[in-house]
C-alpha cells in the first residue's frame, strides 16, 4: 500500500468511525474522485460497515401507521403501512439471526433466501453469540452468551439465556443441562416437561424458570402451577405463582415460597406473564426471592448460593467480555528481510534505529542501532524517532513458538502477533510523512512457549519530537520550556541530570492533580526521558491543574501549574 | 394480487440491506442514512405499481435511494453535503461493481467470513455491531485508546471484504 493509499485508508477508518472532521472528509472525497481504485476502497468498506450495522439491527424502522397504496393503484388494495414496514424490517433481521443461529439457510438465483423448517424456531434474540440450533430431535441447543426466544412445535417458548446446554428431547420434554431458562407454556401444551439432573418439572398451563448449574436446580414459579418431583420420581410440591423449589446436590429439595412482605413486593414486579417482557429481570428476582428464604429459614445454605450467584456472574461476564489484544492489527507495512540488514543483534535489547534526517528530507543517512532498557539503574533509554521508518530488531528466544508485540502511544495503540520465528519488524510509526503531533511510544515485546507462558519481555520507549522533524526553537531544558498555548497531547521532558542534587536518580515521577478532581501518578524506571501527558480525550477538562515532578528518593522537585482556559491551555512552570 | 404484493414485500424486504448500504455510500456513513432509507421505503412502496417484474428489483429500488439522497441534501444545508453530483454518481457505478443484485448472497458470504475470523476478532465484530458497544466503550473495557480499537475494527472489516470479494470471485468462477 503505498502512502496516498495509507492517508486514504486512514481517512476512511475515520469516516466510518464518525471522527473525521469535515476537512478530512473533503479529503478523502478529494482523493478518489478521479481515482477508482480508492472510490472501489471506499465504497467496500463502508458498505460492509453498513451491512454489519443493518445485521447487528442498529438499524431500527419506525414509520408509524399511516396508510398508503400498495401495488396495482388500480386495484385500490391498501395495507397497514407499519406492518408492511415491520414486516420488511422482520424478515431482515430474522434472516440475519438465522444465519447467526447457524440455522441451514439457502439462497436461490433469484437472492430470496429462506430458512429450512426446524423443530426449533427463532423467535429472537440478543446480544447472541454462539447459538447452536439443533436441525432435527432429539437435539441439542447451545447458547454461548446472549439471550434467545425459541419457540418449539408444541407452542412452548423458551427464553434462553446462556451460556446454557438443552437437550430438546421432543416438543414436550426438554432436559437443561446447564443454564437459565424461562418457559412460557400454553395451555394447549399442558404437561410440557422440564427435566434437570435433580428435579423434573411438569407444566400445567404457566411460566416458570428453571435455573440449572454445577450442583444445584431451581425453578421458580411466575404464573399458573407446575409440579416438581425429584428426578427419581419422589415427588416434592406443587408450586404455584411466587413458589418455587431449589435442589442441592446432598440433600432432600425444598420448597421456596415469598410469603413475606418485601418477597411479595419484589415479586408483584414480575409476577404473571410481566416475566415475559423482562426475562433477565424475572430470573434475577427468583434469584433474590430464593436467596432471602434461604437467609431466613436455611442460613447455613446461603455460602454456597451466594458462590453460586458469584460464579455466575463471572461467567456472564467472562462470555460478554470481548478480549482482542492478542489478535490486533498491525500498522507496520513490511518485514525487513535479513539479508538487507546490517545491523548488530544483541540477546537481550530490542532495538530501535533511524534514518537521520540532515535538514531535509531527502538527505538522509541510517544512525547506529541504540540499545534501550539495558542499564537497571541509570540509563538514557530514549530513542528519538527521526524517521517514519523504524526497524525494530530482536532476537527470538530458543523456547519461543510465538510472540506480541504492543505499541502503545497516546493517540493510538496497536497490538501485533507474530506466530512464527520473526526477529525483525519496518514500523511506520504515522500515517504521513510527517508526525501530526508530538508522541510518545511505549514498546512491549512478549515472548510465549508453545504452553503461552511467557518466556521473555523486552520493552523500548520512544519519542517523536517536533524537532526531530523540522527547525523548532532549541528546548535544553526545563527553565527554557517554552509552554506557551498548548492545545493538545503534551509531551513532557525529564531528566534528572537537570540538576546536581538528582542526577544520581534512577527513576522519576510525574504526579498531574486536577483541583478538586482526579490525579495521576507516573511513576517510571527512567530518569531521563518524556512523559505523554494525554489532554485529547484525557477527561482533564476546563480548570486548574498542576505538575510535580521529582525522582523518588532525592530532595527537589519540579512544579507547574496550568490552567485550561478557551482556545488553548497555559502552562506556567514556577 | 396478494401474492404480487407478497412478492413485491418480500423483494423489498431482501433489498434492505442493499438500500441502506448504498445509501450509507452515497451519504459518508451519516447517522441519517436511516432516515433516508425510510423515505426510500415510502417512495418504493407508493410507487409499487410502476415496477416491471422483469426488472432487477435492486437496481429499480437503488434509484428510489438516489434521488431520496438528493432531496434529503437539497432540503439541508449544503455544508452537510459530504460528495457532490458528480463523485455521487461516480460513487453509484462504483458501489455496482462491488455488490451484487443478490444482497441475501452476500450476507451468507459475510456469515461465512464471519466464521472465518479468529475468535477474537469475531468477538470484537460482535461486540461493535450486534452488541452495539460504542468504540469508546470497548475501549475502556479492553484498557486501550479509542483510535487503536478504531484501527483493529478497520482490519478485521478489511478482511471482511477481503474475504467476501474472494469468494464472490470464486462463485463467479464457478457459475
Amino acid at each position: 500500500m503505498d502512502e496516498l493509499a495509507i492517508i486514504f485508508d486512514d481517512l476512511v477508518r475515520r469516516v466510518i468511525d464518525g471522527t473525521a472532521t469535515p476537512e478530512e472528509r473533503r479529503r478523502m472525497a478529494e482523493l478518489m474522485r478521479d481515482d477508482g481504485d480508492l472510490q472501489m476502497h471506499y465504497c467496500r468498506h463502508m458498505r460492509l460497515h453498513a451491512l454489519l450495522m443493518c445485521c447487528g439491527g442498529q438499524v431500527k424502522a419506525d414509520v408509524g401507521s399511516r396508510q398508503l397504496a400498495v401495488g396495482n393503484r388500480q386495484s385500490g388494495l391498501r395495507i397497514g403501512w407499519k406492518i408492511a414496514a415491520a414486516a420488511v424490517i422482520v424478515i431482515g433481521v430474522t434472516t440475519w439471526l438465522l444465519m447467526l443461529a447457524g440455522s441451514p439457510f439457502r439462497s436461490d438465483r433469484s437472492g430470496h433466501g429462506r430458512a429450512r423448517s426446524s423443530p426449533v424456531a427463532l423467535m429472537h434474540g440478543e446480544s447472541i453469540i454462539g447459538l447452536d440450533l439443533p436441525s432435527q430431535l432429539p437435539g441439542t441447543l447451545r447458547l454461548a452468551s446472549g439471550q434467545a426466544k425459541v419457540r418449539l412445535t408444541s407452542g412452548t417458548e423458551l427464553t434462553l439465556l446462556g451460556p446454557l446446554e438443552l437437550e430438546i428431547r421432543d416438543a414436550m420434554r426438554v432436559r437443561l443441562e446447564t443454564g437459565r431458562l424461562l418457559a412460557y407454556v400454553p395451555p394447549v401444551a399442558s404437561g410440557f416437561t422440564v427435566l434437570t439432573r435433580k428435579l423434573e418439572i411438569w407444566d400445567i398451563g404457566t411460566v416458570f424458570s428453571v435455573t440449572v448449574s454445577k450442583d444445584v436446580s431451581d425453578v421458580f414459579v411466575f404464573q399458573g402451577s407446575v409440579q416438581v418431583v425429584e428426578a427419581d420420581g419422589e415427588p416434592v410440591d406443587l408450586c404455584e405463582g411466587g413458589q418455587g423449589v431449589r435442589a442441592v446436590a446432598g440433600r432432600r429439595p425444598y420448597k421456596v415460597v415469598a410469603d413475606w412482605p418485601e418477597a411479595e413486593s419484589r415479586f408483584a414486579g414480575v409476577k404473571g406473564q410481566k416475566a415475559l417482557k423482562n426475562p433477565e429481570q424475572a430470573l434475577s428476582v427468583a434469584d433474590e426471592v430464593t436467596l432471602a428464604w434461604i437467609e431466613r429459614y436455611e442460613p447455613e445454605e446461603v455460602s454456597l448460593f451466594r458462590a453460586r450467584l458469584a460464579r455466575a456472574r463471572a461467567a456472564a461476564e467472562a462470555a460478554e467480555r470481548v478480549p482482542f489484544s492478542k489478535s490486533a492489527w498491525v500498522r507496520p507495512v513490511a518485514s525487513v528481510p535479513p539479508q538487507e540488514e546490517n545491523m548488530t543483534t544483541t540477546k537481550v535489547a530490542m532495538m530501535a534505529a533511524a534514518a537521520l534526517f540532515m535538514g531535509s528530507e531527502t538527505s538522509s543517512g541510517t544512525s547506529l542501532p541504540v540499545r534501550i532498557d539495558t542499564s537497571p539503574v541509570h540509563n538514557l533509554n530514549w530513542t528519538t524517532l527521526f524517521t517514519n521508518e523504524v526497524p525494530l530488531r530482536w532476537e527470538w528466544p530458543d523456547t519461543a513458538t510465538a510472540a506480541e508485540l504492543t505499541v502503545t502511544g497516546m493517540r493510538e495503540s496497536f497490538v501485533t502477533n507474530f506466530t512464527s520465528e520473526t526477529t525483525n519488524l519496518l514500523w511506520r510509526p504515522f500515517t504521513t510523512a510527517l508526525p501530526r503531533e508530538e508522541e510518545v511510544y511505549a514498546l512491549t515485546l512478549s515472548f510465549f512457549d508453545s504452553g503461552e507462558k511467557e518466556v521473555q519481555t523486552l520493552t523500548a520507549k520512544l519519542v517523536a519530537l517536533a524537532g526531530a522533524f523540522g527547525a523548532v526553537p532549541v528546548d535544553p531544558g526545563p527553565s527554557d520550556r517554552r509552554w506557551g498555548k498548548v492545545k493538545a497531547n503534551a509531551v513532557i521532558p525529564y531528566d534528572a541530570t537537570w540538576t546536581a542534587a538528582t542526577a544520581d536518580a534512577a527513576a522519576s515521577r510525574l504526579v498531574i492533580t486536577k483541583t478538586g478532581g482526579a490525579t495521576q501518578e507516573c511513576l517510571t524506571g527512567d530518569a531521563s526521558g518524556y512523559f505523554g501527558w494525554k489532554l485529547v480525550n484525557g477527561d482533564w477538562g476546563y480548570g486548574a491543574v498542576a505538575l510535580t515532578l521529582d525522582f523518588p528518593g532525592f530532595d527537589g522537585k519540579w512544579e507547574a501549574a496550568l490552567e485550561y482556559v478557551a482556545g488553548g491551555t497555559m502552562i506556567t512552570v514556577r | 394480487m396478494r401474492d404480487g404484493v407478497s412478492t413485491f414485500a418480500e423483494q423489498l424486504a431482501g433489498a434492505q440491506f442493499d438500500l441502506y448500504a448504498y445509501i450509507s455510500v452515497l451519504m459518508g456513513g451519516a447517522a441519517e442514512a436511516a432516515d433516508v432509507l425510510q423515505e426510500t421505503n415510502l417512495a418504493i412502496l407508493q410507487d409499487a405499481s410502476s415496477y416491471d417484474p422483469s426488472r432487477n428489483f435492486v437496481f429499480w429500488a437503488r434509484g428510489f435511494a438516489r434521488n431520496r439522497v438528493r432531496r434529503f441534501y437539497r432540503s439541508r444545508s449544503r455544508d452537510r453535503l459530504v460528495f457532490d453530483e458528480e463523485l455521487m454518481n461516480s460513487l453509484s457505478e462504483t458501489v455496482s461493481c462491488v455488490s451484487d443484485d443478490r444482497p441475501l448472497e452476500e450476507l451468507v458470504l459475510l456469515r461465512q467470513c464471519m466464521e472465518s475470523l479468529a475468535p477474537k476478532q469475531r468477538e470484537l465484530i460482535t461486540a461493535r455491531y450486534f452488541q452495539a458497544t460504542a468504540v469508546k466503550d470497548i475501549a475502556t473495557r479492553e484498557c486501550c485508546s479509542e483510535g487503536a480499537v478504531s484501527v483493529l475494527l478497520h482490519r478485521v472489516r478489511r478482511l471482511l471484504a477481503e474475504c467476501i470479494e474472494k469468494k464472490r470471485k470464486q462463485a463467479g468462477a464457478l457459475a
